[in-house]
């Protein structure tokens, strides 16, 4: 695949399918690794990591079929191009922004991918949609496995797998589980969430992960530690703490439409018609907008978008993505006027 | 990304600057932000709180360990401090003392009990791998004896890996 491709495709995690995927909208895993006879990234000299990057590189390309397609030095990406991948979740801010060598390997349906040389030699990640991180676990078990096999990985008896950041050590693993929680934002509810969560210990942040705001109602839940306990409790702990946000949204959502349904319908059904009408879109304002009309797919006020137009439009709206479908670069101004226009055309099919 | 006001460091403190009808996107490094007097609570990264959390040593002995350099990266526990980030994997041993009450601090607990890297070198992908490494270079080298026995190699190593997976 292209990276042309990207401008009409969505990967795997944004189908919209899997379990309560009408709040859950993603699953995500990743492991931090390190090559054991090298230095971390940060200290390494560029003919160093340069040589970690061939080395990781044509080991995936040549022995892992699933990533023989998609795989990208960032030197050989413009901007537009580094940002579609940060657009697509397959690589950090911090990945498309340095000069250093490094590159990334996704998989076709980009549900594994492999950042190499981000602040760690290895960031494997897997990216499912729904609520579905036991299958999730399972994929990159086995894809680091395979790895640990070719490579020598960085491993002490007492600290586990050894990162260039210490919050990392240990398991290096991050679980994270993205959701979309609009009543709960409208009833003022969300701060609740907030605190729970960080009584037991778990983070919650915007869209694109630490630092980020939470844009269009999504919120990330994740572990903040990575050791001590193994990576299947880690695992479990979410697992056993989503299913109750996720009824709080569910009746937070019940509620408003019980006790307000008129006016939550006029809402709704106001920001189709927004998004139907509009001349000039910024990205945050769609994605506002759209997080209307995904509550409204989901509670069968407006039930004929599917999810994964709602998330199609989601990402292709975004400024790379934008620019990719557009076929030149925009300044901010001519972008609000393309997504507009774009917004308008996928959606004029629904009343 | 960098610094919007020094340029030099990267950006860690994110915001949106709202007054009134007018929002601004604010992307600061964390001193250029605590001089602006920015509020950190809620936007600053776990890690990036690090440099705060890694106290100085406190005894005779503790400073001296933070002295020591590691002979691998070069770097010293100092150094480790401003940047929250370790050298290298040989950093964990050489700083052991500090590095300890540290990982107790950060995850409320000092010992791994998840999963270990699965036995380097002795699986049968690995000989696959280093053995057409070995038939690449026999081709660029013109050994062609060798690479034609190479390639019968690869071909059993295939045979019995297709079989055990």
């Amino acid at each position: 695949m292209e990276l042309s491709d990207f401008s009409t495709t969505v990967g795997e995690w944004l189908k919209g399918e899997g379990p309560d995927s009408d709040i859950v909208v993603s699953s995500r895993i990743r492991l931090a690794r390190n090559l054991a006879d090298h230095r971390f990234h940060n200290r390494a000299a560029p003919a160093e990591l340069e040589a970690i990057e061939s080395e990781i590189g044509s080991f995936l390309r040549e022995n892992d079929g699933r990533f023989a397609k998609l795989y990208y030095r960032m030197a050989d990406l413009d901007e537009i191009e580094r940002h579609i991948l940060v657009e697509r979740h397959l690589i950090s801010r911090e990945h498309a922004a340095a000069e250093s060598p490094r590159a990334v390997a996704a998989s076709d349906d980009e549900r594994l991918s492999i950042m190499i040389n981000e602040e760690d030699h290895l960031r494997l990640q897997v990216l499912r949609s729904g609520m579905r991180l036991a299958e999730a676990w399972g994929e990159i078990d086995e894809l680091d496995n395979r790895l640990s096999r070719a490579f020598k990985f960085a491993f002490h008896a007492k600290w586990g797998y050894l990162t260039a950041c210490p919050t990392n050590v240990g398991t290096g693993i991050r679980v994270s589980v993205m959701l979309h929680l609009p009543a709960l934002v409208l009833t003022r509810e969300i701060e609740k969430v907030f605190r729970a969560m960080s009584k037991i210990n778990l983070a919650v942040r915007g869209l694109y992960g630490e630092g980020t705001q939470a844009y269009g109602d999504l919120y990330q839940i994740s572990n903040q530690t990575s050791l001590g306990k193994q990576e299947e409790k880690i695992i479990d702990n979410i697992e056993s703490v989503v299913p109750g946000v996720i009824a709080y949204e569910r009746k937070a959502r019940k509620h408003i439409l019980a006790t307000n349904h008129l006016q939550t319908e006029d809402r709704l059904h106001r920001a189709l018609g927004m998004l139907k009408t509009a001349r000039l879109l910024t990205s945050e304002e769609t994605m506002h907008l759209l997080s209307a009309v995904r509550l409204a797919a989901a509670m069968q006020v407006i039930p004929e978008i599917p999810s994964s137009t709602i998330n199609e439009i989601f990402l292709l709206t975004q400024p790379a993505h934008l620019q990719k479908v557009t076929g030149r670069a925009l300044a901010p101004e001519e972008r609000d006027i393309e997504r507009a226009s774009y917004v308008r055309k996928r959606l004029s099919t629904y009343v | 990304m960098l610094c919007q006001k020094c340029k030099k460091k990267q950006a860690t403190v994110h915001m949106t600057d709202i007054a009134g009808k007018d929002k601004k996107e604010v992307h600061l490094c964390e001193n250029c932000a605590q001089n602006q007097g920015l509020t950190l609570k809620g936007q600053v990264s776990l890690a990036d709180f690090l440099a705060g959390l890694i106290k100085a040593p406190v005894n005779q002995e503790m400073s001296r360990l933070a002295k020591l350099e590691c002979p691998e990266c070069g770097i010293n526990y100092i150094e480790f401090q401003s940047k929250g980030r370790f050298g290298c994997p040989k950093d964990y041993d050489v700083f052991e003392k500090l590095v300890d009450p540290l990982i107790e601090k950060i995850h409320g607990a000092n010992e791994h009990v998840g999963k270990a890297p699965e036995a380097h070198g002795d699986g049968a992908e690995a000989h696959l791998v280093a053995l057409k490494r070995h038939l690449k270079a026999a081709i660029e080298e013109e050994r062609y004896e060798e690479a034609a026995r190479i390639r019968d190699d690869i071909k059993k190593a295939e045979d019995k890996t297709s079989g055990t997976e």
